[in-house]
């Protein structure tokens, strides 16, 4: 490097010379001209639209994974609300100090930032701690035969916990170490043909039983990880209609086993379980007899983006309360093992009979057994059938006296900032081997899972009932409050289908949503890392696509192995196209 | 061989004007030369007086040329990056804004990091010598005074933010706020141990703050000697708040020797010792110096994050995060309006303090060090600055500093303090309390 840039140096150093003993002063640094730009154009394989990978609406010229879109930026005053939407993303909750109330009686993170470092995707950990910034780890903890995730701990288990109450999970305890393949199950070498080697880890993960405080304690379980991914663009893959997914999961049908939980293969279409509902709001009800459909998270649990998984972790991860989520992100075995242990009674009879605690509303009349019951009440609401219960002592008792954690407002703000989340533009489109890496990641077959483009489709989403009730408050249409993205093409390089790679310590269930590709290659740029997979178990591109062909079984095994006996430059080249779409 | 000519349209610019080609004045670039134009850039004065002028508070104007101040650095910036970025850079060109990166790196991004961390360390001393038996009204406020200092400086490279601040998190890991008071309080409460000490809700320069100042002012010595006066805090005494203090210094004061570190590549070997005893990172995924990083923008091979030098510079300008737009945007639509504009006095983030907008001109003054590639006011010869008047682009200059200059006058016009001013326009009562209540 040093030579290169002294060599560059040396040549500017000439001309400054010539500059010097000039007397044109025109010389020196001279004027600016303008550059031909490619970008926006046509160039080679690509079109104009594939600069633009969220659409017209939905891009980002910066590189950045937090800038608005266009949507938000061209409705005046919605940039305002996605600026204090953000802060509600990038920093830390406390109990009860307004602006950013939340955690407590037990939580997962203390912020959204926490496990979406720049916004980007979570970083590898070798330990897990709740407080570490970058640890975008959720444990999955779940009986093996079933695929079910364990009762006693929350399905996004909490290792935080406010005194006196002992986290449901005890992070020490936990342990995380990670293998390296010695040997493909497929058969395929740890040496690509010409030589050059890859290397293959992954996370075997250990929690004992004594890590858990609940009654009872789990038993027959298995720890997984899942990180996060990155947050922006999620509002388009919300804008493509159902149908359109339909369609793509019915035209691999053919070809491919599909998830039975989401597939009825003998009648060619989703299954009821497919679409998405929720006990606690209409959701069920969008389109007539059914939800929107499921198409977020690796297991596609959520669809609807003012439901979906942003919404819903303010709320179970930093245990934000809003007016539609009056109850705690809780179980009963925990409940019922904090109320049976003397260190939470006597600690709650200590600090606990000011109304401005907030263990006040543990405290009840102050004996051991008035607070070893109401422990159990209040902790023990785990759903919206215990509303009454959540809002008799957390909402509407002191110290909360009826603010809410997160008004209506603020959750609107949030919203307009989740679904306004710009995709940055691709780069180096012009570049040959970029062109060249497109050709091949089509001719090898990544492109039938990781499908290119999308188009949405009218965006009438699902609104929710904090949004519509703030909307209401200011005399508004809800309708027409939150950035939309109809007719878009777009380019997230997924076919929002579940596919099996058979890798080893796989993902619970096996099947996990291809992950959408676009902005990735930013990643190290903007988040100082560029760990990939469910686990972050990649390092580096070329082992994220090396992980698809660890079995003969992967679903896509076959364009692995044809990734694998490319020459060198040919890899190369699909690395770089993946860096820069 | 100097050649002086006067640059016609330099409207602004009071001092003198010329193309320096000589040697003799160029200490840091020995092996490049450039044939620039010098000129005197548009700056801010050094201090301002406070507007305390009763009537003053529920005029929303003075909050209003704030907010407009920092949305035209914004553009002006946005401007300048766009100019550059367009451009069909010559050979020399490119060889010269390197020498920007290079130069900014060591003549404003390692300074400040080092005088944030010479400050903090010196609060860190301060603190430690301290016992509440013995402790002196004199000497909280000497320990304060570290604290402005010190706050200063992380002020001063919020401009920065990108690179080592970023990929080390340390924004939330030192300056989150709100404190987590009732978390801090069941600390006191439990006693603490190493992993309580991983929330971030209870460190950083907000929890020394709480501990340092009440209302604007140093702490009562008696409060210190004794237990505090706070609500739900009466039965902590000073010992413990200081115990903490001191604990949560010496954390505060690695990560400021980390930022140092991860900037210069740890020349200084004793703070370079002290962030690896801690487990800290200091080095990029490909194991460079962040100044290393950033210099080396766009050069094959050598682990640069900054595919082209274009990349590097949009990210110290422009780029949405943890650059100079960056800061101004936030300071401008987040800092002040969220409780100016938007009337919720909970989003002032140095409540016991009161240091609000010495903290959002400071944030300000880091964009025009950066803008001039240096921390006295002065242009450096190798800045954005020079490079603008170089190129003859003057207007350029004119536009950014115009702005910047604005923008703090515009801030240290808004009545002082922040929070008192944010809660008359507003009409909320003025008290240091934690329930704000938002008025809408």
């Amino acid at each position: 490097m040093t030579n290169t840039f002294k060599t560059f140096a040396a040549i500017a150093a000439a001309t400054m010379i010539t500059a010097c003993t000039s007397s044109d002063d025109a010389k020196g640094l001279g004027e600016l001209e303008t550059e031909e730009q490619a970008f926006g154009k046509a160039t080679g394989n690509f079109t104009a639209e594939e600069w633009f990978p969220g659409g017209q609406l939905g891009t980002t010229e910066k590189a950045s994974y937090s800038a608005p879109t266009p949507a938000v930026q061209n409705i005046a005053g919605m940039e305002e609300d996605f600026n204090t939407g953000e802060d509600f993303f990038e920093h830390l909750y406390t109990f009860e100090q307004a602006p950013r109330r939340g955690l407590g009686p037990a939580w997962v993170r203390n912020g959204c930032i926490t496990c979406h470092p720049s916004y980007g995707h979570g970083k590898r950990q070798t330990e897990y701690r709740a407080n570490t910034v970058g640890n975008g780890y959720l444990l999955v903890i779940y009986h093996p035969e079933t695929n079910a995730y364990i009762s006693e701990v929350t399905g996004m288990p909490q290792t935080q916990a406010m005194a006196p109450f002992k986290a449901p999970i005890d992070e020490n305890q936990i342990q995380i170490e990670w293998k390296t393949v010695t040997e493909m199950e497929s058969g395929l070498a740890l040496t690509f043909p010409d030589g050059e080697a890859y290397s293959l880890i992954y996370p075997e993960v250990r929690i004992p039983q004594s890590a858990f405080n609940t009654n009872p304690k789990p038993t027959d379980y298995e720890v997984r990880l899942e990180s996060t991914i990155g947050v922006y663009g999620t509002a388009l893959l919300d804008a493509i209609d159902d149908e359109e997914i339909e369609k793509q999961w019915a035209s691999e049908a053919r070809f491919t086993e599909l998830n039975p939980a989401m597939w009825d293969k003998e009648a060619n279409t989703f299954k009821a379980a497919a679409y998405y509902s929720a006990p606690y709001n209409d959701t069920g009800s969008h389109h007539g007899s059914h939800g929107p459909l499921k198409r977020f998270t690796y297991a596609m649990t959520r669809g609807s983006l003012q439901d979906g998984a942003g919404s819903n972790a303010i709320w179970n991860i930093t245990n934000v309360t809003r007016s539609d989520r009056h109850w705690l992100y809780t179980t009963t075995a925990w409940a019922k093992a904090q109320s049976e242990d003397p260190e939470v009674i006597s600690y709650i009879k200590q600090h606990g009979s000011s109304p401005a605690s907030i263990l006040y509303p543990y405290y009840a009349d102050g004996t051991d057994e008035g607070i070893a019951n109401r422990v159990f009440e209040v902790l023990n609401t785990p759903s919206v059938a215990y509303k009454d219960t959540f809002e008799k002592y957390l909402l509407n008792g002191a110290p909360y006296n009826g603010v809410e954690e997160m008004s209506d407002k603020q959750y609107y703000q949030f919203m307009v900032w989740h679904r306004g989340l710009a995709v940055p533009a691709a780069r180096n489109l012009n570049d040959a081997d970029v062109q060249r890496g497109k050709e091949l990641f089509k001719e090898i077959g990544c492109a039938n899972c990781h499908r290119p483009s999308w188009t949405t489709g009218s965006d009438d989403m699902w609104i929710d009932a904090s949004t519509k009730a703030y909307a209401k408050s200011i005399g508004k249409n809800a309708s027409s409050m939150l950035p939309k993205y109809a007719n878009q093409t777009i380019w997230p390089y997924t076919d929002l289908v579940q596919h099996r790679l058979f890798m080893a310590n796989d993902i619970r269930t096996g099947w996990c949503r291809t992950t959408p590709l676009w902005g990735r290659g930013l990643s190290r740029r903007l988040t100082g890392a560029d760990d990939r997979l469910h686990d972050c178990r990649a390092r580096t591109v070329v082992e994220a696509i090396m992980w698809h062909g660890y079995s003969k079984q992967s679903q896509a095994y076959r364009p692995t192995e044809k990734f694998y006996n490319l020459p060198k430059t040919d890899r190369d080249a699909i690395v770089k196209f993946i860096e820069s779409i | 061989m100097k050649k002086i000519f006067i640059l016609s349209g330099a409207l602004m610019m009071s001092a003198l004007t010329f193309t320096s080609c000589n040697n003799d004045d160029d200490k840091n670039n020995d092996e490049t030369e450039f044939s620039v134009t010098e000129t005197t850039p548009v700056v801010d004065e050094d201090n301002y007086s406070l507007n305390t002028t009763a009537a003053n508070y529920s005029v929303k104007t003075f909050g209003e040329s704030a907010v407009d101040g920092c949305a035209d650095v914004v553009s002006e910036l946005e401007a300048a990056n766009a100019i550059i970025g367009s451009a069909k850079l010559t050979e020399a060109q490119e060889a010269y804004l390197r020498e920007v990166l290079k130069n900014l790196v060591n003549e404003v991004i390692v300074p400040t990091y080092t005088k944030l961390a010479d400050n903090t360390e010196a609060l860190e001393k301060t603190l430690n010598g301290l016992t509440t038996s013995t402790i002196t009204q004199a000497q909280i406020d000497e320990a304060c005074k570290d604290f402005k200092a010190a706050r200063m400086y992380w002020e001063q490279s919020e401009a920065f933010l990108g690179g080592a601040a970023s990929d080390f998190d340390i924004d939330p890991t030192i300056d989150s706020w709100p404190l987590n008071r009732s978390l801090l309080l069941s600390y006191f409460n439990n006693g603490m141990n190493d992993e309580m000490l991983d929330d971030a809700t209870i460190l950083g320069f907000h929890a020394l703050e709480f501990i340092l100042f009440r209302d604007g002012q140093p702490r009562k010595v008696a409060e210190l000697k004794g237990n505090d006066t706070y609500k739900n805090f009466e039965n902590i005494s000073g010992e413990k708040e200081l115990a903490y203090a001191q604990t949560i210094c010496t954390l505060l004061k690695q990560r400021t020797f980390q930022l140092q570190c991860a900037w210069d590549g740890g020349k200084n070997a004793s703070r370079m010792a002290v962030v690896q005893a801690a487990g800290l990172d200091y080095q990029t995924e490909k194991g460079l110096s962040y100044g290393d990083n950033l210099v080396n923008a766009g050069i094959s091979g050598s682990g640069s994050s900054f595919p082209t030098l274009k990349d590097a510079i949009a990210q110290i300008l422009s780029d949405d995060e943890g650059s100079c737009v960056a800061i101004a945007n936030e300071v401008g639509t987040a800092k002040i309006a969220n409780p100016f504009s938007a009337g919720d006095v909970s989003y002032v983030e140095s409540p016991y303090s009161y240091n609000s907008i010495t903290d959002f001109r400071d944030n300000i003054r880091s964009i025009r060090n950066v803008w001039l590639g240096s921390t006295n006011k002065k242009a450096n010869k190798y800045s954005f600055h020079t490079f603008f008047a170089s190129v003859k682009k003057d207007a350029v200059n004119q536009s950014v500093e115009g702005a910047y200059v604005s923008a703090i006058e515009g801030i240290s016009n808004m009545p002082s303090p922040f929070v008192k001013y944010c809660s008359t326009i507003w009409n909320i009562a003025f008290e240091d309390d934690e329930d704000w209540e938002t008025e809408e």
